[in-house]
């Protein structure tokens, strides 16, 4: 060991712990086959006397107790030691196996022979603790005279006898021990030896070089101090604190960086373990604690890293990185570590930041990508060419394309030449003069059809404020302008019918006005006409006729003829005149009587338009009544009205009048289709409830009528009788619809009759 | 802690190893269990062995319970050997056999190789009142049951104070009846017949 010492500076112990780290490794794989050959002798010796239980139970248990220890302290002997006790063990197992069998003591010699190889005196210790102990206990026990236990085959185990049984086997495992303390010393002496030949190699060959070893000393030691000068420059230029712990003295020595770094001046209170361990993050420590012992307590790891929070001595947290490597004695047991830390806040408060960014990043990327891919309008980025760089699914789409396919691409390879030009145009000024284009329609052919579009365009800039291209949208409001000239057109007409309307109304009340004023003048005519007897001149004729001799003596035959004659004309053209007159105001009256008529349902239809009063009405008694009213008519006619309305009909919620109006309308209709000459005079009135609707069927044997008449029966105005106003079934389908019913006049053709059929909701 | 745990962990291992030892020990040291339809059989009684086992009119019998399969009979194979080469011209040796297994005559004298005869009837046991393996039977020419024991206190015969049988044997030679033996010799220690015997 002296030797060792004396060389220790040229690093000899260097080799020595690897030599016997070498030897340690050696052996550990030799016992990894004599163990198992140890267990398996024991099935050997089993099948002898059947003792399985124990060659397994004591077999199995010694070896987890090897390897057990070997796993849990790699870095200790200790396991050696156990594997000596285990030696001893399996020596009485084969004992006790084969009945103390003799020859089975061997196992002692062999098992203190094997234990040499890892060149260890004390490793013969264990056993023969073992044997003595087993031996001194059991053979006292036996001389004792306890029955139970039965140790040896001789009937007394004398103290001689005990003794020389230990002597022997002491000095057996003395020997080994020897060996092994002898074979541990040579062979360390002889890497001593061979470490010290390498010295005085190098020694002979520096005294012969001896200049040029200066020389190449001086160069070294101008490198060194470079290279310290670099290392310090470094240091300082990367702002690193370098430290160096001893575990033996629970040290941190640091650098310069560290004042640096973290403020603290080196005092040495910060040289303590506890200072570093008081500094670190409460929520950091276990963790790096924990990195620490493991990279420590492994074998293999030869160096350490870890990130982790440091107080400063300004009170602020800084992210701090370390790396480290980690020094270990010749038994792999860690005795240093050395590394640098370096304070990586800013780098951490990037990363954070950075962090957040992307995630705001991905936020907008994501709206941007679904509005991209889910709105129905064209949306589109160009660059300065007025390419594609980024369009909308519903774009890509309409042409036909994916949205990495359209990217790239122009309006003149999705458009007609001319649409492509302008759209190229308008994006080259909207870049030149920075001016949007919002909101403006413009009209494009597609498959034949004009299309309008409301489209805005923008210049797309960028964060230095360059134009870097274009974007805009464009969406299709074909339908919606389509819409919107509708409900124009609609108001519009709509406005013209009500000035309308209300230009009828103010007419129609001065043709009213008119109508009757000139109704009285035609009556009082009439009156006047009824007064002036039309006998009267015929009378004069009839008297000058029977005075015609007086006549004829007054003024002579011819002229009294004459007078006569010319009275009696006068008399019959005044007769005719006044039957003419007579007749042409019948007519004008009821002319002036239909006009009335037309005015009154144009007055009602008005007001009708006007209220919507809405109560609970039973149709049953409106279509009585209606028949009552036109009582005197069927039965001029001679018609045969039949009726089949039940009682229990539901009632509807409606205007009387208005009902009663168009049950009426109806039902004249019907009249006024029977002549006469008819040969069936019938109308069947029926009235049922069905599906929520009153259905009310009014059939008549009148004259009917054909196809064209029944495309035209609800238009205004149509009739085809000589003094109708052609209303009647106008209202009456206006009556109904305003009751949201319908109506539906049908038949089978001329002379076949008609049936006229409403319904109403109930 | 870790080096306490580790030192508890041995300890823990080692008092298995311990009891493992113990228990085996004790398992042994226990005598063989009396079978529930046990016939007793009382020294000095005459023992009727029907002529299974024939012997002439001077000569008195040794009948040696053998089983193959059971370690104690194993165990003191060469003790009984020892006796046959010492006494085989005072007394006739047999081996009855009591094992499940089937075996010869030959293979049961080469394993022991002697040429002395073998039995394989079951109640050539029941007749001498024996109910273990390995078991001593000394009859005289009276045919009467001499001495029915173990062979030694210990399992491996080494012990030449507890030679059971041998002491029973000389005393028998020499007509030596104040031998007397303790219920170590005569309680049956050892492996229990098998029940089913073919």
């Amino acid at each position: 060991m002296k030797n060792s010492t004396s060389v220790s500076e040229e690093g000899v112990p260097v080799y020595a712990a690897s030599y016997q780290l070498q030897v340690k490794r050696r052996s550990d794989k030799l016992i990894n086959y004599f163990l198992p050959c140890y267990f398996l002798i024991g099935f050997v010796f089993a099948q002898f006397y059947d003792t399985w239980e124990i060659s397994i139970g004591v077999g199995s248990i010694c070896l987890i107790a090897y390897y057990s220890v070997k796993v849990a302290l790699p870095g200790s002997n200790l396991y050696q030691y156990v594997l000596s006790v285990v030696f001893g063990i399996f020596m009485a197992q084969y004992i006790y196996q084969m009945h103390g069998q003799f020859e089975m003591h061997f196992f002692a010699f062999i098992g203190s022979a094997i234990l040499i190889t890892y060149q260890n005196w004390k490793l013969q210790i264990p056993m023969l603790v073992v044997v003595v102990v087993h031996h001194t206990i059991f053979g006292y026990l036996q001389n004792s005279g306890v029955e139970s236990i039965f140790f040896t085959q001789l009937d007394y185990f004398e103290l001689q006898a005990f003794i020389t049984h230990f002597v022997l086997a002491a000095v057996i495992f003395f020997v080994c021990g020897l060996w092994a303390y002898q074979l541990k010393k040579a062979s360390l002496m002889l890497v001593n030896q061979t470490a010290e030949m390498g010295r005085l190699q190098a020694l002979s060959v520096i005294a012969l070089n001896k200049e040029k070893q200066e020389a190449a000393l001086e160069k070294s030691r101008h490198e060194l101090a470079e290279s310290n000068l670099k290392f310090k420059y470094a240091v300082q230029a990367t702002s690193d604190a370098i430290w160096d712990r001893r575990y033996s003295e629970n040290t941190i020595s640091w650098g310069e960086g560290f004042t640096t770094l973290f403020g603290y001046d080196i005092t040495p209170e910060t040289v303590s373990v506890l200072f570093w361990k008081s500094k670190v993050h409460p929520d950091d420590l276990d963790r790096v604690s924990k990195t620490i012992k493991r990279a420590k307590d492994n074998i293999n790891t030869k160096t350490w890293a870890a990130e982790y929070r440091f107080l400063k001595a300004n009170g602020d947290y800084a992210f701090v990185t370390e790396k480290a490597i980690i020094l270990r004695d010749e038994n792999g047991v860690a005795c240093r570590t050395i590394g640098a830390v370096q304070d990586i806040t800013e780098i951490k408060q990037s990363e954070i930041i950075f962090k957040d960014l992307s995630k705001k990043l991905a936020q907008e990327k994501y709206l941007l990508d679904t509005l991209m891919e889910n709105m129905p309008d064209t949306i589109y980025f160009k660059d300065k060419e007025s390419k594609i760089i980024r369009a909308s699914k519903f774009m890509a789409t309409k042409f036909g394309l994916t949205v990495d396919e359209i990217i790239g691409k122009s309006d003149f390879d999705l458009h007609s030449q001319a649409h492509a030009l302008k759209a190229y145009k308008d994006e080259q000024n909207i870049q030149q003069t920075r001016q949007a284009k919002i909101d403006y329609v413009e009209m494009i052919q597609k498959n034949g059809e004009e299309q309008l579009l409301s489209s805005t365009k923008m210049p797309l800039i960028n964060q230095d404020g360059e134009v870097i291209g274009t974007f805009g949208m464009s969406r299709d409001v074909t339908k919606v302008r389509k819409l919107e000239k509708e409900q124009h057109d609609a108001q519009l007409e709509k406005a013209v019918a009500q000035g309308k309307f209300e230009i009828a109304s103010d007419v129609m009340h001065d043709i009213g006005n008119a109508v009757v004023g000139f109704g009285s003048y035609l009556n009082r005519i009439r009156r006047l006409q009824n007064e002036d007897s039309p006998d009267n001149l015929k009378n004069l004729a009839c008297y000058f006729d029977r005075k015609k001799t007086e006549m004829v003596t007054l003024f002579g035959e011819v002229k009294a003829t004459a007078i006569i004659k010319m009275l009696q004309s006068m008399g019959a053209a005044q007769r005719n005149t006044q039957e003419e007159i007579t007749k042409s105001i019948i007519e004008q009256l009821n002319i002036i009587t239909h006009i009335q008529e037309i005015l009154d349902i144009q007055r009602q239809f008005i007001s009708g338009h006007e209220s919507q009063e809405r109560k609970p009405v039973h149709l049953r008694n409106v279509i009585n009544d209606s028949l009552a009213m036109l009582l005197s008519s069927t039965e001029k006619l001679g018609i045969d009205v039949s009726l089949d309305i039940p009682t229990d009909l539901p009632l509807i919620k409606g205007d009387r009048t208005k009902l009663m109006q168009a049950i009426l309308n109806i039902l004249k209709n019907s009249i006024d289709s029977i002549h006469d000459n008819s040969p069936a005079k019938t109308i069947s009135i029926s009235a049922i409830s069905k599906e929520g609707k009153l259905l009310v069927e009014v059939k008549d044997s009148g004259i009917g009528f054909d196809k064209s008449t029944a495309e035209q029966l609800f238009k205004r105005g149509f009739t085809t009788k000589a003094t109708c106003s052609g209303m009647g079934l106008h209202n009456t389908r206006k009556i109904v619809e305003c009751h949201g019913g319908t109506i539906d006049v049908t038949s089978e053709g001329k002379q076949k009759g008609s049936l006229a059929v409403i319904g109403l909701k109930i | 802690m870790k080096k306490f745990t580790i030192i508890l962990w041995l300890s823990i291992l080692f008092s298995g190893i311990g009891i493992f030892f113990w228990y085996n020990d004790w398992k042994f040291s226990l005598p063989t269990p009396v079978p529930p339809n046990y016939m007793p059989v009382a020294l000095s009684e005459t023992i009727d062995l029907n002529n299974k086992i024939t012997t002439t009119a001077s000569q008195s019998l040794f009948l040696h319970f053998f089983n193959p399969h059971c370690p104690c009979s194993r165990f003191n194979m060469a003790h009984f050997k020892s006796l046959v080469e010492k006494f085989g011209n005072d007394i006739k040796f047999a081996i009855v056999v009591l094992s499940a297994g089937e075996y010869t005559e030959k293979e049961i004298q080469n394993k022991f190789k002697l040429t002395i005869p073998v039995f394989f009837d079951t109640s050539i046991a029941i007749s001498c009142g024996v109910y273990s393996t390995p078991q001593a039977v000394i009859i005289d020419k009276d045919k009467k049951l001499f001495y029915r024991g173990n062979y030694n206190r210990t399992r491996y015969c080494p012990d030449k104070k507890t030679e059971y049988a041998r002491l029973a044997l000389e005393s028998f030679l020499t007509n030596n009846n104040s031998v007397s033996f303790n219920q170590l010799a005569l309680k049956a220690y050892g492996c229990q017949i098998p029940k089913c015997i073919k």
